[in-house]
């Protein structure tokens, strides 16, 4: 019995030292990573937090703790709101059309690149194509701005051909084909990389033995090549839908003009103008911004289901 | 692989020599437009901000500048704010590589070590930041209550971890063999210095990437330059450039001078834009690596 004591009182002892050991071994670990954990701490989880004020009367006395409960009020005054079809609508259209143009683009263009039999010729399209990722949203608003502006380069010469300007800058009619066009014209070749790199990945000897078989290159690339890179494509296909909501925000914020509001504002934008321009909306701006949130939360977890359905090792989880 | 010269055997056509058939010609002829389109717009900028405004209006200027002349980077550098705008865009880009490489190391340090109690927790605690967000409004509220509007700081700290790029690094920390950093514990040597001794030392290839990746979005930053700092003297080039294309807010002084022109405009970017474009010949390489080695195990 006391003998059992003993080695229970030393297995305690022990054990505190060991845990003090393992503390003090680790201890330098968690002073590295603390800086980190307050910077997500404050920048992520307090604005996370921060989202009740949707439900609340934001106002600069009572903070966001303080400020009085309003329940669904901000909801119900953006659903009933004008502006709500309005900014539904353009986010909808810009997303879908970023998703059925942008998102194929980057795939037809890498199996082109890989048809290329010149390994320099290749690299070098690849070199020049992934330069406009670099470049920001501003300065590619100035690059169009110099190409159709009114006295930019396209209607000049139309205009020494004696043909009339096109006002297609601040026009409703061009500004959404506009956002996708450049859209794809800066982010194509850099979005290419994923794919080419699973390209390379693919094993030569399935190409040689369908070429024995005397498959044609459409058919090569129809039954080795895109099956090969399906996964990649799902995969990346349910990523994109991860903020496909923001329909390309910093784009929209670099390119817009008041002008073209009626077909340009999305959601995003119009949190931005409303609750950042203008005074006393906090609350309404970050319900709208929640609202937002749901239902990019629905489209993902509805695409991760679809991708799901098509390709068993597609989707995310 | 079988390669002989510079080409690369093409799928199915491996067998000796590469046989270029007319869909290649075609392929290829298409390719070089959409090279052409990538770099078309930045030639005709650089022609534009080399010519007088008149010549633009006589539709002359697609390719090469006419008449030469160095008038409208004169006016830019004198007239606009265009030099104070350069110091802060230099000052967030370069504190800004400080702080975001320093938090991204010491997190990928940490999550690297596989036996650190805590480690998953701490994975998720930052995950999770991937898939909810507060979005824009408590975002400000809270860089607004931390004390950060109207300061430099508040376009570096805010947003100085991308969670993303932590996680590539992270890999590449695991990849370097444990026996190194074991042997260095054995030797009495601290954490902190091994982590900077033993480990970056041998990351240099990944440290230069996220350099280059953290920079170029520091020296792109607008939007939150527009939301978080409200003096002019303060404004980075991106708000610059943007002022010049917006009919009411401008940092040109308007009252003495002329609105700013296509070929004053041109000038304004291409000087902010320089840096960027002389170095990417030299560095797509380090850019390029830095989204491979993502791919493969992000």
């Amino acid at each position: 019995m006391r003998n059992c004591r003993n080695s229970n009182t030393l297995t305690a002892q022990l054990s505190a030292r060991v845990t003090s050991r393992r503390l003090r071994r680790y201890l330098p670990f968690y002073i590295i990573v603390a800086p980190v954990l307050v910077h997500y701490l404050v920048f992520s989880y307090i604005p996370m937090a921060g989202i009740v004020i949707a439900f609340k009367n934001y106002t600069f006395l009572g903070g966001i703790w303080g400020s009085k409960w309003v329940g669904l009020a901000n909801f119900e005054r953006f659903i009933t709101n004008g502006a709500f079809w309005r900014v539904l609508r353009n986010t909808l259209l810009i997303s879908l059309y970023r998703v059925l143009f942008a998102f194929p683009a980057p795939i037809i263009f890498a199996l082109l690149l890989n048809e290329i039999p010149f390994a320099r010729f290749q690299k070098s399209l690849q070199i020049i194509t992934y330069l406009p990722h670099f470049i920001s949203w501003v300065v590619i608003n100035g690059l169009i701005f110099s190409l159709l502006s009114q006295d930019g380069i396209v209607n000049n010469v139309m205009a020494a051909m004696g043909l009339a300007r096109v006002r297609v800058l601040g026009s409703p009619d061009y500004f959404r084909g506009l956002l996708v066009v450049s859209a794809i014209w800066k982010e194509t070749g850099w979005r290419a990389i994923i794919y080419l790199a699973a390209l390379a990945g693919i094993d030569p000897a399935l190409y040689e033995s369908a070429s024995l078989d005397g498959a044609s290159r459409l058919q090569r690339i129809w039954y080795i090549t895109l099956p090969s890179i399906s996964t990649v494509i799902s995969i990346l296909f349910v990523l994109s839908f991860a903020n496909v909501l923001d329909a390309g925000f910093q784009q929209v914020v670099a390119m817009i003009t008041p002008n073209v509001f009626e077909v340009g504002e999305t959601l995003d934008y119009y949190v931005y103008r409303v609750g950042l321009t203008q005074a006393n909306n906090y609350s309404y701006a970050t319900a709208v911004g929640f609202f937002k949130s749901m239902v990019a939360l629905g489209l993902i977890l509805m695409t991760n289901w679809g991708a799901k359905r098509i390709d068993e090792e597609g989707g995310l989880w | 692989m079988v390669t002989t010269g510079t080409r690369r055997p093409e799928p199915g056509l491996r067998h000796g020599r590469v046989r270029v058939q007319a869909v290649d010609v075609l392929i290829m002829a298409f390719l070089s437009v959409v090279a052409l389109t990538t770099i078309y717009p930045f030639l005709n900028l650089i022609a534009v901000s080399l010519s007088p405004i008149s010549e633009l209006y006589k539709g002359n200027v697609t390719l090469v500048p006419r008449n030469v002349t160095l008038d409208a980077y004169r006016y830019v550098i004198q007239n606009t704010g265009l030099a104070t705008a350069y110091g802060n865009t230099i000052h967030i880009t370069f504190f800004g590589i400080i702080v975001s490489l320093t938090l991204t190391i010491f997190g990928a340090y940490f999550l690297a070590n596989k036996d650190v109690p805590g480690r998953n927790a701490v994975l998720t605690f930052i995950i999770i930041t991937k898939v909810f967000e507060g979005g824009i409004i408590p975002f400000y509220l809270v860089v607004k209550a931390v004390g950060l509007i109207n300061s430099r700081w508040s376009l570096i700290i805010p947003v100085a971890i991308n969670t993303f790029w932590m996680l590539v690094m992270r890999n590449f920390f695991m990849k370097i063999p444990s026996s190194l950093s074991d042997s260095a514990r054995i030797d009495g040597c601290s954490e902190f210095r091994i982590m900077a001794q033993i480990i970056l030392p041998l990351s240099g290839a990944i440290v230069a990437t996220l350099t280059l990746f953290y920079g170029v979005g520091q020296w792109n930053k607008y939007f939150h330059a527009i939301i978080f700092l409200n003096k002019s003297q303060q404004m980075p080039l991106q708000v610059l450039i943007r002022s010049m294309y917006q009919d009411s807010t401008t940092l040109i002084d308007s009252e003495s001078l002329p609105p700013p022109t296509q070929t004053t405009r041109a000038a304004t970017i291409m000087l902010s834009t320089l840096p960027i474009l002389l170095l990417y010949p030299f560095l797509q390489r380090y850019f390029i690596r830095g989204i491979t080695v993502g791919a493969i195990k992000g």
